[in-house]
């Protein structure tokens, strides 16, 4: 058997998933191969998409399935993800069933999202469970139709599906030659699994602790409780004792995100996310908690916010494991999304990013995320043009980041007027929460959201929505990182 | 015989084509050994290059200056309360793993401007050119030459944008402004889109200098300043315009390298290997593969992940990798006795592959060749001394890293190879699985300046 080479094969799986914004490769027995993330949720939720499709539908080779039910691997209503099985070149010929699939390719992509102030998930969009989108050569048109013709569907779905299909189907032949390249037969995958699991557990003996327990009350004053524990190659993620929240609601798929996420922020770099670093990973998630969610929960904060706060809880843990591994500090996970709905029908929806907490190393950069790009902050001249607001000022919110040795990074400042009479809504998690310091370092300023109405002053930090007049001015001010450090004398 | 002229320079190697009715001839030459305008001047001696109808010029200098921060940022008079937009843009979809960052901005020569123009094109808030007066003596204090100006919504209204422009002229600045020249100018896609049109105009004042000192002796040239009389020089951009010498905006020339690679391409797929740059083309990876930069519209050739003059550093695996640190011919690779980090143009040089490369000749050969050999050494201390010999390891090295791309050079469709480095690279990849999808052109009708020939524009005209 030729040499498998586990560099060469992780890096030609990455460069041709680079072509994708999110997307995974598996084999229709649930091993994960390779991941490419846009989002945190994407991580666990990805392959769980692709592998709930398989198994409710089994998946012929070039078959696509739409699914965007949250409760079924996807990520909140507005993201969609896309499963295609596809044959390996190298078994065509090889006695294999003709129809057989060997891999599962899930790839996501996102819409608008919508701000909803909801009790039930079936009110934060149109909810698609797995459902065949091109079976056996046909291509599910009424699916489509059917889903265009819900009052939540997001704008110009059809014509999107079927070029985000195209796009697949495309991934899916430029998969090809790098699986004949290197030669993925069952022997050297089941190989290429085993030294990343066995290299996943050298790095787990960096922990110095074996075992730490954490606990956060809400705002709502429900707890949120979490021991992580190593044992020999394995990491226990344990939510016992979770109570279930009104502030937010994650899957499973969501927690294990969240944990992974920030698992591999200490990890190095190159870290390949597969089922053999899987494999020593365990997540324990009481039911119908908060990191356990069930339907009919709604998701969307939950999806874009919790999972940060989350993964930012779980690093903190992971930090304290291991005292040589710096503690970076606190970055906000509020993103302040709102959305502003005119009398004509339409939306304009927007979000900030805060400043990123300063490291050991260096300051935090303002404006910045790593975790949450949803590709917003258009043109203004285009926005205008769209929608009857006028921005009168962007800029660096200036000394919002938190003082150090390494200040923290600033957040943003936007002001818009309002042009038309409209509604505005607006959902956020903890937003008061100031981003901490770390090692002396001070907290970033907290986030803030107001109206200006003539003379008045009128905060908006619960989540709620508000009737605006023309000449109202809304503002939103993100929140600073955390300083690393005590701040010098001078 | 009337001739046409095609120049592509680039910051090593310069290429140069003449087309007549009759004949066609074509040199390439290395920049080190041979001074620009001295190379033109033999290359149409010794043709009997007499009678020309056209001279069309393009260049990816302008990327090299902007990478290697080589230009003047210029003022920047802006809308007030969106001083800091195209920072915070730039921080929000930043690449942090490069190096350079909004070159064209100094936050201090940033003034706020008191106006605003609605969407719509009507006057909310009139310019009053009374306030301006302060702004002017800063500038002036401060010795700044060149003022950009960027109001919102000036593609709806250009009157302040014109008004002010006129103002800053008479009081001695050079002034870069959308309302200067048509929108389309700046680009096709920069009408409603403030973040292209400024960074255009920002670029554009940042290079000029840079530029203008590089071209200094064309200038002065006879040949040149008789042809430019003439009408016949022309530059070619990358939004495919041709701009007549001088009066040029260089600042577009930026990614006018890949723009022709994609031309030439056609419906197959390209790779450009300089000394210096690595483009690739490649028509079915769809437009996620098109966008360079965010902040601007950019041709769909890309920057290939490997380049040249990156320096190689260890991976969690233990293998080479090439980080994103110093792409360009500054400071360059060992080899050319630029540096002293090991890249992948090393490694050829080591293996031998760049021998035959038309114009790259070394000296101190043997000092130069142990000086590689040390540093391979130091990236693959096991692999180099005991398992391998130091060129062994060096294939190794570089097979790895053109693995990466494996995915693209493999999309059922011919992969045309250019460039000086074309056949080095070409002899690397010949006993590798991917050389049957590799197609090399050694020929001169895949040079670049063959491209910049009238008979030959085709979508560029």
């Amino acid at each position: 058997m030729k040499d498998f080479d586990f560099s060469k094969f992780k890096m030609g799986i990455h460069n041709t998933l680079i072509c994708n914004s999110a997307c995974s490769i598996s084999t229709d027995e649930n091993q994960l191969l390779a991941l490419r993330n846009k989002t945190i949720v994407d991580i666990g939720t990805l392959p769980q998409a692709a592998w709930l499709s398989h198994q409710y539908l089994n998946l012929g080779d070039g078959d696509l399935v739409l699914l965007n039910d949250p409760y079924s691997g996807n990520s909140h209503l507005h993201s969609m993800t896309i499963v295609v099985g596809f044959k390996s070149p190298l078994k065509v010929g090889r006695g294999q069933k003709s129809n057989s699939t060997n891999y599962l390719l899930s790839h996501r992509f996102w819409f608008k999202p919508r701000v909803f102030l909801t009790e039930s998930i079936e009110e934060e969009g149109v909810r698609i469970p797995p459902t065949p989108l091109y079976h056996q050569g046909q291509f599910n048109q009424q699916l489509l139709d059917g889903v265009a013709a819900h009052p939540l569907c997001p704008p110009g779905f059809a014509e999107r599906v079927q070029s985000e299909a195209k796009k697949v189907q495309s991934n899916v032949q430029s998969l090809g030659p790098v699986f004949e390249h290197f030669d993925l037969s069952d022997a050297n995958l089941r190989a290429y699994l085993r030294s990343s699991k066995k290299r996943f557990q050298s790095l787990l003996e960096q922990f110095q602790s074996r075992e730490i327990q954490l606990e956060h009350q809400f705002t709502d004053d429900t707890m949120l409780k979490l021991r992580i524990a190593v044992t020999s190659g394995c990491i226990t993620f344990d939510f016992s004792g979770t109570e279930s929240s009104n502030s937010i609601a994650l899957t499973d798929g969501a927690t294990l995100s969240a944990c992974l996420h920030s698992l591999l922020q200490i990890l190095p770099e190159e870290t390949p996310i597969n089922s053999g670093l899987l494999q020593g990973i365990n997540v324990i998630t009481p039911t119908n908690s908060t990191v356990s969610a069930k339907y009919p929960k709604p998701v969307f904060l939950g999806f874009t916010e919790g999972v940060q706060w989350l993964s930012h809880f779980v690093h903190h843990g992971l930090s304290q494991l291991n005292p040589e591994q710096p503690l970076s500090a606190e970055s906000s996970t509020t993103q302040g999304s709102f959305e502003i709905q005119f009398q004509s029908g339409s939306v304009f929806f927007e979000n900030i990013l805060s400043g990123l907490g300063a490291t050991q190393e260096s300051p935090g950069i303002s404006g910045h995320t790593w975790e949450n790009r949803l590709d917003l902050n258009p043109c203004i001249e285009k926005v205008e043009k769209m929608y009857p607001i006028r921005y009168q000022s962007i800029s660096i919110r200036e000394r919002s980041g938190g003082q150090g040795l390494f200040g923290g990074g600033d957040g943003i400042a936007k002001y818009i007027e309002i042009l038309q009479p409209s509604i505005l809504k607006w959902r956020s998690f903890e937003p008061s929460v100031r981003p901490q310091g770390a090692d002396g370092g001070q907290a970033g300023a907290a986030f803030e959201f107001y109206l200006v109405r003539g003379e008045q002053k009128i905060p908006l930090l619960e989540n709620s929505e508000f009737k605006l007049g023309v000449g109202d001015k809304i503002a939103l001010l993100s929140s600073g990182g955390g300083g690393y450090g005590k701040p010098s004398s001078s | 015989m009337l001739w046409s002229i095609g120049l592509n320079i680039g910051e090593a190697f310069t290429e140069i084509v003449a087309h007549s009715s009759e004949q066609e001839h074509f040199q390439r030459w290395n920049l080190l050994s041979k001074p620009l305008l001295t190379g033109i001047h033999e290359f149409l001696k010794k043709h009997g290059c007499l009678e020309i109808e056209s001279f069309r010029i393009s260049t990816s200098l302008g990327l090299h200056f902007k990478e290697k921060n080589l230009g003047t940022p210029a003022a920047f008079l802006v809308t007030r309360g969106f001083e800091e937009w195209l920072t915070i843009e730039a921080l929000r979809t930043a690449d942090w793993s490069s190096d350079t960052f909004l070159p064209y901005i100094d936050q201090d020569l940033v003034f706020p401007i008191q106006e605003r123009i609605a969407a719509s094109g009507e006057i909310i808030l009139p310019l009053n050119l009374k306030e301006i007066g302060p702004v002017v003596d800063r500038l002036k204090l401060l010795g700044v030459q060149r003022v950009v100006v960027g109001l919102l919504h000036s593609p709806a209204n250009f009157e302040h944008e014109k008004i002010l422009s006129d103002f800053l002229k008479q009081e001695g600045f050079e002034v870069f402004a959308g309302s200067n020249s048509k929108t389309s100018d700046l680009h096709p896609r920069s009408e409603d889109d403030e973040k292209a049109r400024w960074v255009s105009l920002l670029e554009e004042a940042y290079l000029k200098p840079a530029f203008i000192e590089y071209f200094e002796s064309f200038f002065q040239d006879p040949l040149f300043q008789r042809l430019a009389s003439e009408d016949k020089v022309f530059f070619i951009d990358e939004n495919g315009f041709s701009q007549k010498w001088p009066e040029i905006k260089f600042g577009q020339s930026v990614w006018t390298e890949p723009r022709l690679l994609q031309q030439l391409a056609g419906d197959n797929g390209a790779c450009y290997f300089g000394l210096e740059r690595w483009y690739g083309y490649f028509p079915v990876m769809g437009e996620s593969w098109s966008e360079c930069r965010r902040l601007q519209h950019t041709p769909a050739s890309i920057l290939l992940p490997i380049q040249p003059s990156q320096v190689l550093k260890e991976n969690v695996w233990g293998l080479p990798m090439s980080s994103t640190q110093a792409s360009g011919y500054l400071p360059g690779p060992i080899c050319l006795g630029r540096g002293n980090q090991l890249m992948p143009v090393d490694l050829m040089y080591l293996r031998g592959y760049l021998d035959n490369v038309s114009g790259f000749e070394i000296k101190n050969h043997k000092k130069v060749m142990s000086k590689v050999v040390e540093a391979l050494q130091l990236l693959m201390p096991g692999k180099s001394q005991q398992r391998h010999d130091s060129q062994t390891a060096s294939e190794e090295v570089l097979l790895s890293l053109l693995q990466n791309l494996t995915p693209m050079w493999k999309l059922n469709r011919p992969i045309h190879f250019l460039g000086p480095l074309a056949p080095a690279m070409y002899q690397v990849l010949k006993n590798t699985s991917i050389s049957t999808h590799l197609q090399l052109d050694t020929d001169s009708s895949f040079w670049l300046g063959k491209s910049l020939i009238p008979e030959y524009l085709g979508d560029l005209k």
